[in-house]
């Protein structure tokens, strides 16, 4: 079920009557079936590894909580010495429980989404050994969310297993965590705690909450509808048949593919914060006006945060902190004199792990891996060089907090991230080399006048309600970056006026929408992660 | 506790002589001591101050502020003890 269509739209309002109906101390049981329904009405009876991820998370949960129990019984009747052993002994046993289940539930993950990626490497490896077709190729249909929900659920074993989260015992609850329906086709990534007592809280019906979390579901809708599906029709177009368009073109197919994603998935997640503010259930925001971010570490703490948070809690700094780390660490500080070096070295080794996991979750290809790597590279060498460009700085008398210099940060950082995205939206790493090498070979600016990008189906006043559309999303960036609260002030202003800007709003996107014709109300990009 | 709090300040101040630390309590909040500097810090603060920090000691009650920092030294050097 796509959250930008009508269906969504009725059942929303149905779950929303439901909710509010019930005694407040079931709310969250209208949220669970209304979640199941969701599920099984978007992808079936795949639910069942759902529910199967669901239950080992929830059995390990009470086995760590059991150990835990036993230990403090225990330690009271022990001396120190005996206590310490029974801790390491403890948290030995806490170990193998979280690694089995994290395996468990990462092999189903594994089983539908990489299978062929995995199997097509180790056929490789195997015809090197003459061994033809070691694994067969399937075709697997991935259940909805699952790169989403097993994320979570691995977050939620792991903070159990930390002590920073307490094992459920109301395995619906944990089962509504994993499926809530605002947070499974595109995430964000919610945490337990966080989410488990806003479940149980009761939500008496809220005008402030249904107004607020109302408009911004239509601003989501504004970005998909009217932004991102009319942008995705031009870029799908001349990414259909790239030879056909010279340079200049397939680099505006690049520009307009970077704000396609973005208006899409800001938008998505707009649209299930509102839908999920309106039931008094705050979900974690995923993006801050990535695109005002003056360099590439910043853009990533501002673009889909809860993936960066997720790996930088459960693989950064893990892996920066672990034993065998601290040994080479050891091992090299023995060679390496240079302090510079030496400060880079775990950050470097560690982020290695997160951009190759980050590029392997967003898809099972070597493109998303290289995607991965692009950022790593590009980040290490920002490190790297840091010493040189803070002593150019210096020598040439620049001040990093003078205007123009924020401003060509700003545009640097744009450019990378365009670049990825060329990488991203490639059907191969061959395909974007291409895309690269045309830009500078063929780029001729009459290109994007000439009409070449008049494609079928798209007319001159789809450019221009893109132009205008564009420029209403920056200026609310541009305002909401500077800490202008746009509610708050649309609050202010007397009834008439704020309830002409709503309906403008709405029918902008009835009028304006990108659909009919050759339009159509396309999939969310990352719910296909 | 002087004498640490001054191994403490010229530690952070080789990681980013840039940044103000004292009077502070927003450093990591604010993103000032970001994931890659906390990495940087932490294998330096366990070898100068004979501590373990480990990834749950990686909030930000005790990396917002210089003080912060100390009373976690403390409470690692006391349970190390």
């Amino acid at each position: 079920m796509n959250y930008a269509t009508i269906t969504f739209l009725c059942f929303l309002l149905a779950v929303g009557i439901l909710y509010f109906a019930v005694p407040r101390r079931l709310q969250w049981s209208i949220l669970l079936i209304a979640s199941l329904t969701f599920y099984i009405f978007s992808c079936g009876t795949k639910i069942v590894f759902l529910l199967l991820a669901a239950a080992v998370l929830y059995t390990a949960a009470l086995i760590l909580d059991h150990f835990d129990r036993r230990f403090m019984l225990q330690k009271k009747a022990l001396d120190k010495a005996d206590r310490k052993l029974l801790q390491q002994k403890t948290n030995r046993c806490k170990k193998t429980v979280v690694l089995i289940s994290v395996l468990l539930t990462l092999l189903m993950l594994l089983g539908t989404k990489y299978f062929n990626f995995f199997g097509s490497i180790i056929n490789t490896a195997g015809r090197l050994w003459h061994h033809d077709q070691l694994f067969p190729v399937l075709t697997i249909m991935m259940p909805l969310g699952i790169s989403y929900y097993t994320l979570m659920g691995i977050s939620y074993i792991v903070d159990v297993y930390r002590g920073t989260a307490k094992a459920e015992k109301n395995p619906l609850m944990l089962l509504l965590f994993l499926c809530y329906f605002p947070h499974i086709v595109e995430g964000p990534f919610d945490r337990y705690e966080a989410l488990s007592q806003q479940f149980r809280t009761p939500h008496p019906i809220c005008y402030d909450n249904l107004k607020n979390g109302g408009i911004r579901f239509v601003w989501g809708l504004f970005k998909k509808i009217i932004i991102a599906d009319r942008a995705g029709l031009i870029v799908n177009t001349i990414f259909s048949d790239l030879s056909l368009y010279s340079g200049s073109v397939q680099g505006f197919a690049v520009l307009l593919y970077t704000l396609q994603i973005y208006a899409e998935f800001s938008g998505c997640m707009d649209m299930v914060c509102g839908a999920s503010q309106m039931f008094g259930i705050k979900i974690a925001e995923n993006f801050r006006h990535p695109f005002f971010s003056r360099s590439i570490s910043e853009f990533w703490r501002r673009w889909h945060i809860t993936l960066g948070t997720w790996l930088k809690d459960y693989v950064f700094y893990p892996v920066s902190l672990s034993g065998h780390f601290k040994h080479i660490n050891k091992m090299i500080r023995t060679h390496i004199r240079s302090k510079h070096f030496l400060m880079l070295l775990p950050s470097a080794y560690a982020l290695f792990f997160v951009w190759f996991c980050n590029g392997l979750w967003h898809g099972a290809s070597g493109k998303y891996i290289f995607y991965g790597l692009y950022y790593y590279l590009l980040m290490m060498l920002g490190q790297i060089l840091k010493p040189v460009t803070e002593k150019l700085l210096q020598s040439l008398s620049i001040t990093k907090d003078a205007a123009w210099y924020h401003f060509l940060e700003i545009v640097r950082t744009c450019i990378i991230v365009c670049f990825g995205m060329m990488i991203f939206r490639s059907a191969s790493l061959s395909q974007a080399w291409k895309i690269f090498a045309n830009i500078f070979t063929s780029f001729h600016i009459s290109g994007l006048f000439d009409g070449t990008l008049l494609l079928k189906g798209v007319s001159a006043g789809d450019y221009l309600i893109l132009l205008i559309a564009f420029l209403i999303l920056l200026t609310v960036s541009l305002l909401e970056e500077r800490g202008v609260d746009l509610r708050e002030l649309l609050s202010r202003q007397i009834l008439p006026l704020r309830w002409s800007l709503y309906l403008i709003l709405l029918f902008s996107i009835i009028i304006f929408g990108a659909y009919g014709g050759n339009f159509t109300n396309t999939t969310f990009i990352y719910g296909e992660f | 506790m002087k004498q640490t709090t001054q191994q403490l300040l010229k530690l952070l101040q080789e990681l980013n002589p840039d940044i103000t630390y004292e009077g502070r309590t927003d450093l990591f909040t604010s993103g000032d001591l970001d994931s890659i500097s906390i990495v940087m810090l932490v294998p330096e603060l366990n070898d100068t101050f004979d501590i373990e920090i480990k990834v749950t000691d990686i909030i930000p009650e005790n990396f917002n502020s210089m003080e912060g920092m100390l009373s976690m030294i403390q409470r690692l050097q006391n349970e190390a003890e």
